[in-house]
C-alpha cells in the first residue's frame, strides 16, 4: 500500500514541484512537558528508562535530560528503585530479575508530581529456523554478495499479542532506531505459525562475515498501536495523511512518552 | 414552530387568493436564445406600468397572470437585447420569445429594443446566490489555459479553496462534501479530474450554473452548505454548430444540431494528454523510450431534447468521465470516474401549471490493481444512486408563485471489495459492509409579493432517511470500543425525519437599494469520509445510521444591496452566522482506508461559521468583473479532538480577497486578469519533540493552530479573435495565459526534515506545486 501511496503522491505533483528550506516563526515548546520512555525486557543486559523534557521541534536541539526524579519499578511482589547514571537514564539494580507474565508498574516522582504507567511483560515465543539468505536482486546487490535474515515463530494463541523484531550487526547502533525493526499484531492471525518472516531492511543488508543478531519482543497489542501512531506521525507526506496529532501515552499524571515491558528472545548467526 | 406556522398560513393565503382570480388571463410561453434556440433561464418578464413581473424557470418557461387589458411586456436577459411586446390580454395567450445578443431581433411583435440592465440584484428575494456566466468564465485566465468553472467559483466571496490548483471548494464554513454539485439534476460525487487539478465540467457543454451559498430554495436538499446547479446545453436547434479547442494539456470538441423541427442534440468530449507529452519530452531529453505509464482523463457529455407537442417536452442527458493512472513497471493501475444519466419530462398542465418529472442515475466508482510477482491485489468501490423527482410550479398570479414537489433517492454504497490472488488463484477476499438507504423529501414554497417594497419567499422541506438491511451495526461504549453487534435483516431498521424551514425576504429602501434577510435549515444524510486536504480518488461516502445522526445546519443571513450607475454596478454585502449540529470529524490517527469499523473512528460534535462578504460587480461595458472581500471564521468542537476545545477547521481562511477583470480592447482583442489573496490554510505544526530509541517524535499543542504562509497570485490572459468575415462561419481565437505571473511559490504544504549532517537539527521545508505557468490554447467554433 505504501508503494501505491507514494506512486499517487508523485503523480499528484508530477506537473512540477519545488522544495525550499524555509525559516518558520511560530511558538514552540511554550509549556515544556516531561517525557518518560522505557523498554525493559528479560534479556540479560542493563535495563533502564529515560526521563527528559520536550525540546523545540525546529532547529538544533539536543535532548534535555532530567536527573532529579525518583523512579520505582514494581512487579506484583516488590518494588525496585532505579538510579540515575547519566543523560536522564535511570537503571534497574543488577539484582533485578524479570518475571515474565507479570504486570509492571513504573512510578516517577518529580517536582511533587507522580507519573505512573503499567505494562504486562508477555511471554515471547522462540525464534525458529533462523538463517540468512543471499539477495539475488541485481538492482540491490551491485556485484557484492548481500544477505537478509529469515526466521519463523509460533504466534501465541489468545488475542491481544503483538511482536516487534529487529536484526542488526552485533555491536552496531542500528538497533537503537525504532523503525529499523518491524512490528505486527495477531489481528486475523491469532495462533498461527509465522513462517519464513523477512524483516531485514534493504537499506542495511548484511555482508559475509557479519555477526547478525535478531531480537524478537512480545510487546502486546496496545504497544503495536503506539508504534503505529509514531509511524503515522514521522512518515508524513502522503495524500492520505491523517491530521497531525500527539501519539498516545500510557502514563497518567500528564507526562508523555511510553513504557514497555516485554519478554524477548535473541539469536545470533554469522553470515557465511 | 412560529416560522413553520407562518409558512403554512402564507401558503394557504396564496391558494385562497388564487380562488378569487377568475377575471384574469395568463400570458405564458418559452424564452429562448435567438441564435441557438437554447432556453434562457431566469429571463425577466416585466410590466413597468403596474410593476408586475416574473422570471423564466429552469426550462425557459414563464407564466404571468394579469387582469384583462393591454400591456407592454418587457422580456430581458443579461447580455441580450430587451424586447418590449404589446399584448392585448382578453384570453389566455401563449407567447414564445427569442432574445438575441445583437440588435437584429426576430419576430413581428418587437416594438422597441433598448439596452438596459435589470436590477435583479436589488429586486429579487434571492441572496447568497451567485450566477456566473459561462462566457465570463471563458474570458478569464486559467491554469494551463484550461477553462474551469469551479476555479472561477473559487473566486467568489464566501467560497474557499484549499491547496494550489485544486478544484474542491468550501462554502461558508462547510466541508467540500457539504456541496451538492448537480449536473442536469444528477449529483456528481467526485467533481474533479487528475487528482483534483481540473473539474469534471467541460465548458463547451455547459449552459448555465448557479451557486446557492445560503437562502436555499426548498427544492434543494441533502447537503448543508451549498448547491452548485449546472445545466448542460440542450443543443443548437437552429443549425449545425460546433466548438472545440487544443490546449497544452487537453483537447475538446463539442457538436450540436437540430433534430428536425422539434428537437436538438449536443455531444461534447475532452481528452487530456499529459502522459503522451511527458513521454515525448522524456524521449527527446534522454533519447530512450519511456515505460508504458498512463496518466490521463477523458469525459463525454451528451444531451438531447424533443418537443412532443406544445405541452410536452422530453430531455435525455448523460455524462461519463474517467481517469486512468497506471505504471506498468510497478504493476499499478488505478481508474476512477463518474457517470450520470438524466431523463426529464416537462408537462404544461395549463398556462399556470408547469411540471417536471426527473429520473436520474449517478455512479461513482474506482478500482485499484496492484501486481508484484505472482501476487495480485484488487480493490474496487462503487456508489450508485437512483432518483425520481416530481416538481410542480403554480404561477397563481403576479404576486404568488407556488412550488411543490416530491423527491426520492436510493443510495447504494459498496465501500470496498478487496481480493488477493496468487498465481491467479483467489486466496482471500475482504468485503467492507455494503449499505443501502432511501432519502426522500416533500417540499412546498411560495414567492409572494406583499407590496412594492416587501417580497417574501417562504417554504418548508420535510426530509427523511431510511436505512435498509441487511446490515450489521455495532454498539460502542464510552471509550468507543465495540461492545455488541446487531444484525439487521432486510427492511427498514432505522429512520430519521427532519423539517427544514426556508425563508427569504427583500425590503426595498428605494429605487436602487434593498435589504434582504434569510433563514434556512438544511439536513445532510450522506457524507464523505475525509481526513486530509488532498483530493484522492478513494472516496468513501457513508450514510447516517443508528449511531451517526444526520448533520443539520441553521444559517441566518442579512444583506444590503445597491445598484449604481443605472444598474451597471452591483454592490452587495452580506453577513451570516451558521450553526452545525452533529458535525463529524475523525479521531486522531483514524484509519479511513479499508476500515470495517469506520463509525468507531468518527467523533460527533458541533461547529460554527460566521462572516461578512462584500462584492462590487460590473456586468456590462468594455470592463467587466468583480472585486470581492470576505472575512470569515469556521471552528469545530468535537470530543477527544484537540482536548475537546474549539479548533479551526482545515478550510478556515479568514481573509479572502479577489479581483477579477475582463477588458475588451477592441472587437478582436480582450484581456483578462485575476488577483487572489487569502490567509494561509490552517495546519498543525509540532511545537516540541522527544526521542525514543533514536526516533524523534513530534509533540503538538493545538490542532490547526498554525498557518501556511498567506497565498497570493496574479494571472493574465489575452484573447485574440480571428478577423470578422460575414461569409465565414468558422470563428477562431488564440488564448495566451500566464498563471502565477510573478512566480510566487505558494506553499502547498510544509514538512519537517531531519538534517542528515546533524540529527539533532530539524528544519522546515516548503513544497510548492506551480511556479509561473504560461499556456497557449487555440479555440474555434462554427
Amino acid at each position: 500500500m505504501h508503494k501505491i501511496i507514494a506512486f499517487l503522491l508523485i503523480s499528484t505533483t508530477m506537473t512540477s514541484c519545488f522544495y525550499d528550506r524555509i525559516e518558520l516563526d511560530y511558538n514552540q515548546n511554550e509549556n515544556k512537558k516531561v517525557i518518560i520512555t522505557g523498554w525493559i525486557t528479560d534479556l540479560d543486559e542493563p535495563q533502564f528508562i529515560t526521563i527528559q523534557n520536550t525540546v523545540n521541534y525546529l532547529g538544533e536541539n539536543a535532548p534535555d535530560p532530567i536527573s532529579e526524579a525518583s523512579v520505582t519499578l514494581s512487579d506484583s511482589q516488590q518494588g525496585y528503585e532505579l538510579s540515575h547514571r547519566s543523560d536522564g537514564k535511570y537503571y534497574l539494580p543488577d539484582n533485578w530479575v524479570a518475571v515474565v507474565g507479570d504486570t509492571y508498574t513504573l512510578e516517577v516522582d518529580l517536582d511533587g508530581l507522580t507519573y505512573t504507567a503499567t505494562h504486562k511483560m508477555r511471554t515471547c515465543p522462540s525464534i525458529e529456523n533462523f538463517y540468512a539468505q543471499e539477495i539475488e536482486d541485481s538492482t540491490l546487490t551491485d556485484s557484492i554478495h548481500v544477505f537478509e535474515t529469515i526466521f519463523s515463530f509460533q504466534e501465541i494463541p489468545g488475542e491481544g499479542d503483538a511482536y516487534y523484531g529487529i536484526d542488526y550487526v552485533a555491536g552496531s547502533i542500528d538497533k537503537d532506531t525504532l523503525f529499523n525493526g518491524l512490528y505486527t499484531n495477531d489481528d486475523f492471525v491469532d495462533g498461527e505459525y509465522f513462517e519464513d518472516i523477512e524483516i531485514s531492511d534493504y537499506d542495511r543488508l548484511f555482508k559475509e562475515g557479519d555477526e547478525v543478531v535478531l531480537d524478537l519482543f512480545s510487546i502486546g497489542y496496545e504497544t503495536s498501536e503506539y508504534l503505529l501512531d509514531v509511524q503515522t506521525e514521522i512518515f508524513k507526506g502522503s495524500p492520505f495523511d491523517t491530521p497531525p496529532a500527539n501519539v498516545r501515552t500510557n502514563f497518567t499524571g500528564g507526562a508523555l512518552g511510553y513504557f514497555i515491558a516485554s519478554g524477548a528472545k535473541r539469536e545470533t548467526l554469522i553470515i557465511q | 414552530m412560529k416560522t413553520r406556522t407562518l409558512i403554512t398560513a402564507g401558503i394557504i393565503f396564496a391558494l385562497y387568493s388564487y380562488g378569487f382570480s377568475q377575471h384574469k388571463f395568463t400570458l405564458s410561453g418559452q424564452i429562448k436564445d435567438a441564435q441557438s434556440g437554447e432556453d434562457l433561464i431566469s429571463a425577466t418578464v416585466y410590466n413597468q406600468e403596474y410593476s408586475l413581473g416574473t422570471t423564466s424557470n429552469l426550462y425557459g418557461f414563464y407564466s404571468l397572470t394579469l387582469d384583462g387589458g393591454s400591456y407592454k411586456i418587457k422580456f430581458s436577459y443579461l447580455g441580450y437585447e430587451d424586447q418590449i411586446v404589446e399584448v392585448d390580454l382578453s384570453k389566455d395567450q401563449v407567447l414564445n420569445i427569442e432574445l438575441g445578443e445583437s440588435g437584429a431581433l426576430l419576430g413581428e411583435v418587437v416594438i422597441s429594443a433598448e439596452k438596459e440592465i435589470e436590477d435583479d440584484n436589488v429586486e429579487s428575494t434571492a441572496m447568497s446566490v451567485d450566477k456566473v456566466d459561462i462566457e465570463t468564465v471563458k474570458k478569464l485566465p486559467a491554469l494551463f489555459g484550461e477553462v474551469d468553472i469551479i476555479k472561477t467559483i473559487q473566486l467568489l466571496p464566501g467560497v474557499k479553496s484549499v491547496g494550489e490548483g485544486t478544484s474542491g471548494f468550501y462554502v461558508r464554513g462547510g466541508n467540500a462534501d457539504q456541496n451538492l454539485v448537480l449536473l442536469d439534476e444528477a449529483p456528481i460525487y467526485n467533481a474533479s479530474h487528475l487528482l483534483g487539478f481540473f473539474s469534471s465540467f467541460n465548458p463547451d457543454a455547459i449552459k448555465d450554473m448557479q451557486l446557492y451559498k445560503g437562502a436555499m430554495p426548498a427544492i434543494y436538499g441533502g447537503r448543508l452548505s451549498s448547491v452548485l446547479d449546472i445545466r448542460m446545453k440542450e443543443g443548437n436547434s437552429k443549425r449545425f454548430a460546433g466548438s472545440g479547442g487544443i490546449g497544452s494539456l487537453m483537447s475538446r470538441l463539442a457538436l450540436e444540431a437540430p433534430l428536425g423541427e422539434r428537437g436538438s442534440f449536443m455531444l461534447a468530449g475532452r481528452r487530456s494528454y499529459i502522459d503522451v507529452m511527458g513521454k515525448l519530452f522524456q524521449r527527446i531529453k534522454t533519447g530512450e523510450k519511456q515505460d508504458d505509464n498512463q496518466f490521463y482523463f477523458y469525459d463525454l457529455n451528451a444531451k438531447t431534447n424533443f418537443r412532443l407537442n406544445e405541452k410536452n417536452r422530453i430531455f435525455g442527458s448523460g455524462y461519463f468521465g474517467r481517469d486512468v493512472l497506471a505504471a506498468a513497471n510497478q504493476g499499478i493501475r488505478v481508474e476512477w470516474g463518474n457517470s450520470t444519466s438524466t431523463l426529464r419530462w416537462n408537462h404544461i398542465f395549463s398556462p399556470k401549471i408547469f411540471s417536471n418529472l426527473t429520473y436520474y442515475y449517478s455512479n461513482y466508482d474506482y478500482f485499484l490493481d496492484y501486481e508484484e510477482g505472482v501476487t495480485k491485489f484488487e480493490w474496487d468501490s462503487k456508489l450508485k444512486e437512483h432518483s425520481l423527482k416530481a416538481d410542480f410550479g403554480f404561477y397563481l398570479n403576479p404576486n404568488n408563485t407556488l412550488k411543490l414537489g416530491l423527491h426520492s433517492i436510493q443510495h447504494n454504497i459498496a465501500p470496498g471489495n478487496i481480493k488477493s490472488y496468487e498465481n491467479d488463484e483467489l486466496i482471500s477476499e475482504y468485503d467492507i459492509q455494503k449499505n443501502k438507504s432511501y432519502e426522500s423529501a416533500v417540499y412546498i414554497s411560495n414567492e409572494q409579493t406583499f407590496s412594492d417594497k416587501l417580497k417574501i419567499d417562504y417554504g418548508v422541506r420535510l426530509s427523511a432517511l431510511h436505512n435498509v438491511g441487511p446490515s450489521k451495526a455495532f454498539t460502542y461504549n464510552e471509550e468507543y470500543e465495540i461492545t455488541d453487534t446487531t444484525s439487521h435483516t432486510s427492511g427498514i431498521f432505522n429512520s430519521y425525519l427532519n423539517l427544514e424551514p426556508r425563508v427569504g425576504l427583500r425590503y426595498k429602501l428605494g429605487e436602487s437599494n434593498s435589504v434582504k434577510a434569510s433563514y434556512n435549515r438544511t439536513t445532510q444524510y450522506i457524507q464523505l469520509a475525509s481526513n486530509g486536504n488532498s483530493s484522492t480518488p478513494f472516496d468513501i461516502w457513508f450514510p447516517s445510521s443508528e449511531r451517526i445522526k444526520p448533520q443539520i445546519a441553521d444559517q441566518v443571513a442579512l444583506g444590503f444591496f445597491k445598484n449604481l450607475n443605472d444598474n451597471t454596478i452591483e454592490l452587495s454585502s452580506e453577513i451570516y452566522y451558521k450553526k452545525f449540529k452533529n458535525s463529524i470529524d475523525f479521531k486522531d490517527h483514524a484509519n479511513l482506508l479499508l476500515n470495517q469499523n469506520l463509525e468507531g473512528d468518527l467523533r460527533v460534535g458541533i461547529a460554527r461559521a460566521y462572516g461578512i462578504e462584500l462584492m462590487a460587480k460590473k456586468n456590462k461595458g468594455r470592463l467587466s468583473g468583480w472585486i470581492s472581500y470576505t472575512y470569515s471564521k469556521v471552528e469545530k468542537k468535537i470530543p477527544t479532538i484537540n482536548s475537546g476545545d474549539w479548533y479551526n477547521a482545515k478550510y478556515d481562511k479568514p481573509h479572502d480577497f479577489s479581483i477579477v477583470a475582463a477588458y475588451e480592447l477592441n472587437d478582436r482583442l480582450s484581456l483578462g486578469s485575476n488577483f487572489v489573496y487569502s490567509t494561509g490554510s490552517p495546519v498543525t505544526f509540532p511545537t516540541g519533540k522527544y526521542t525514543f530509541r533514536g526516533t524523534s517524535i513530534p509533540i503538538y499543542s493545538e490542532r490547526n493552530g498554525a498557518r501556511l504562509p498567506d497565498y497570493h497570485r496574479l494571472d493574465f490572459s489575452a484573447t485574440l479573435k480571428s478577423k470578422k468575415n460575414k461569409h465565414r462561419r468558422l470563428q477562431s481565437e488564440w488564448v495566451f495565459s500566464i498563471y502565477n505571473a510573478y512566480n510566487r511559490k505558494n506553499a502547498f504544504n510544509i514538512t519537517f526534515q531531519q538534517d542528515e549532517a546533524n540529527p539533532n537539527t530539524t528544519y522546515a521545508e516548503k513544497a510548492s506545486v506551480f511556479a509561473i505557468v504560461p499556456a497557449v490554447t487555440y479555440n474555434a467554433k462554427f
